[in-house]
């Protein structure tokens, strides 16, 4: 059975094609000003181009992500936590902890077997979610993908004293002022960022084996910064941004 | 010819005022820039120029705000004490106040001479602070001190649920795209501003005795200011230029300390 999973975010939207072997196809596009439902309607043409396969394939259509509910051609809905326990259960069973931090939320989860069993959310506070890296990247005009590869660079990371994502400009600038370097900003800026996403997984208790998903699991430095603080490497998945919408698919399998 | 000078550097803007004898004025505000001690002595430089004073007329200096520390040839003074000490001097009922500057806010209770009875302040987060409303005016596209008179046309004021001044924002873009009324979605924003402000406000329990006053950037937003009133029960107060409050005292702390070196003794504040 083919089934198509769609997590509607934010910032992208994500479409990912499974079979009984696992993932077909996946696409992520960005989101503009289009509704939901257009883009996840331009996803899953996307995906299937990707694929080769026509709209008739597919069986059925898992949703899930903060707009999920939007996408008025899916057949099923499905929590975001519920997902990604079932993508960790299919893609690495050892996990019990799982981080996922996406533009305005960021999601700490505790699965077993492929179930949620645990879950944590932040959602009231943008400095312990992606917005705030997109701030920091938007002002040293870095693209968010390279912000990773610069802080790397960094010799002497500052003490960033502020945690307000509003306040990161301003702090930036004098920091600048007083001679800093842009990395050794951002990688200061990162490394506190780093510690308040850690402290949501904290809050619902560590099990090993730890996972990251979602796009700033592709920023090698703040990988960096967690796996320091924890004294453990954390496993990521080859497409961590898509990891949500396989778990969309993995249920919509099940389901008749 | 002794005049005092006051400084107060803010996040966004530093005011500077010299004072003399008389309870004379001359003021003036500018932006603050990252480089601080040139700001100071720049703001000190231009309204002396104003006065048509110069360098060797000012007897004593008082730098307040965040960027105080910094100044280095002038004392200084907590915002706390020189926001207290200015407000009663522009109005000797008040009793508490209000401070909600660019990037923090502070509720203020203080006695009739403007000694701080009690105070709690909000630095860590932007949530009802200038930079919240400015980051909405740029969302919509307008200019800062169009939102409350703007916002005073509303028929239906939206909710803003988020807290956070960057969450607010996309909240903001999505009521755009519903084509929800602009001054709704400003007397939301204002709602929301002030809704941060009561819990400080609470805290110190101002307002429960003699006259609260608004001071600093915001206080110049007449939705916030109509919306806090309501709130309070009470008509707040408001200086002729809410923004030089801080700087008011400190330059008042200043001819304090100068009347003191003279006489060798505390002075209290006189008029």
């Amino acid at each position: 059975m083919i089934t198509l999973g769609i997590d509607a975010g934010t910032k992208a939207t994500k479409a990912v094609l499974t079979n009984h072997t696992g993932t077909l196809a996946s696409v992520v596009l960005p989101c503009g000003r289009e509704s939901t439902v257009t883009i996840a309607d331009l996803a899953r043409r996307d995906v299937l181009a990707k694929a080769g396969l026509s709209p008739e394939s597919v069986t059925n259509i898992g949703v899930t992500g903060l707009y999920g509910d939007r996408v008025s051609f899916a057949t099923n809905t499905f929590p975001e936590g519920v997902c990604l326990a079932k993508a960790m259960g299919y893609m690495k069973p050892s996990v019990h902890s799982v981080l996922d931090v996406g533009s305005v939320r960021a999601l700490a989860i505790k699965c077993q077997d492929g179930r949620l069993t645990s879950i944590s959310v932040n959602d009231r506070c943008a400095s312990g979610t992606g917005a705030f890296v997109e701030v920091l990247a938007s002002f040293f005009r870095v693209p968010i993908a390279e912000l990773g590869n610069v802080a790397l660079t960094a010799k002497e990371p500052v003490d960033f004293l502020n945690t307000c994502a509003v306040y990161v400009e301003s702090e930036a600038l004098s920091l600048m002022v007083e001679g800093k370097t842009a990395e050794n900003i951002i990688a200061g800026a990162l490394r506190g960022f780093s510690s308040r996403i850690l402290s949501l997984l904290m809050s619902i208790g560590v099990e090993p084996d730890i996972a990251m998903v979602g796009g700033l699991a592709n920023n090698k430095a703040l990988v960096k910064n967690i796996e320091e603080s924890l004294g453990l490497s954390l496993f990521i998945p080859e497409e961590p941004q898509t990891a949500l919408a396989f778990g969309a698919a993995l249920l919509a399998q099940g389901k008749e | 010819m002794s005049v005092y000078a006051g400084i107060d550097i803010g996040s966004r803007t530093s005011k500077g005022l010299i004072l003399d004898d008389q309870n004379n004025t001359q003021w003036l505000i500018i932006d603050t820039e990252p480089a601080i001690e040139a700001t100071a002595r720049k703001l000190l430089a231009k309204v002396l120029e104003k006065a048509h004073l110069t360098q060797s007329d000012i007897t004593h200096t008082v730098a307040t705000g965040y960027g105080r520390v910094v100044v280095s040839f002038a004392d200084s003074v907590t915002e706390i004490t020189c926001h207290a000490k200015g407000a009663v001097f522009f109005d000797p009922a008040v009793r508490s106040l209000l401070d909600v500057g660019g990037q923090d806010s502070k509720a203020i209770r203080c006695n009739e001479t403007g000694k701080v009875l009690a105070f709690a302040l909000n630095e860590k987060c932007a949530a009802g602070t200038g930079r919240y409303l400015e980051r909405i005016a740029e969302t919509i596209g307008l200019p800062v001190d169009q939102i409350g008179p703007l916002s005073l046309q509303c028929t239906q004021p939206v909710t803003i649920s988020s807290v956070c001044a960057v969450f607010a924002e996309n909240e903001i873009i999505s009521f755009l795209r519903d084509g929800k009324p602009l001054a709704d979605i400003l007397a939301g924003a204002c709602q929301a501003t002030v809704r941060r402000q009561l819990t400080l406000l609470r805290r110190v329990g101002a307002g429960t005795e003699g006259k609260l006053m608004f001071c600093g950037g915001v206080a110049k937003n007449i939705g916030v200011v109509k919306l806090l009133e309501k709130e309070m029960g009470v008509t707040v107060s408001i200086a002729p230029e809410p923004q030089i409050v801080g700087a008011m005292g400190a330059a008042l702390i200043a001819r304090d300390r100068a009347r003191a070196g003279q006489k060798g003794q505390q002075v209290a504040t006189t008029r």
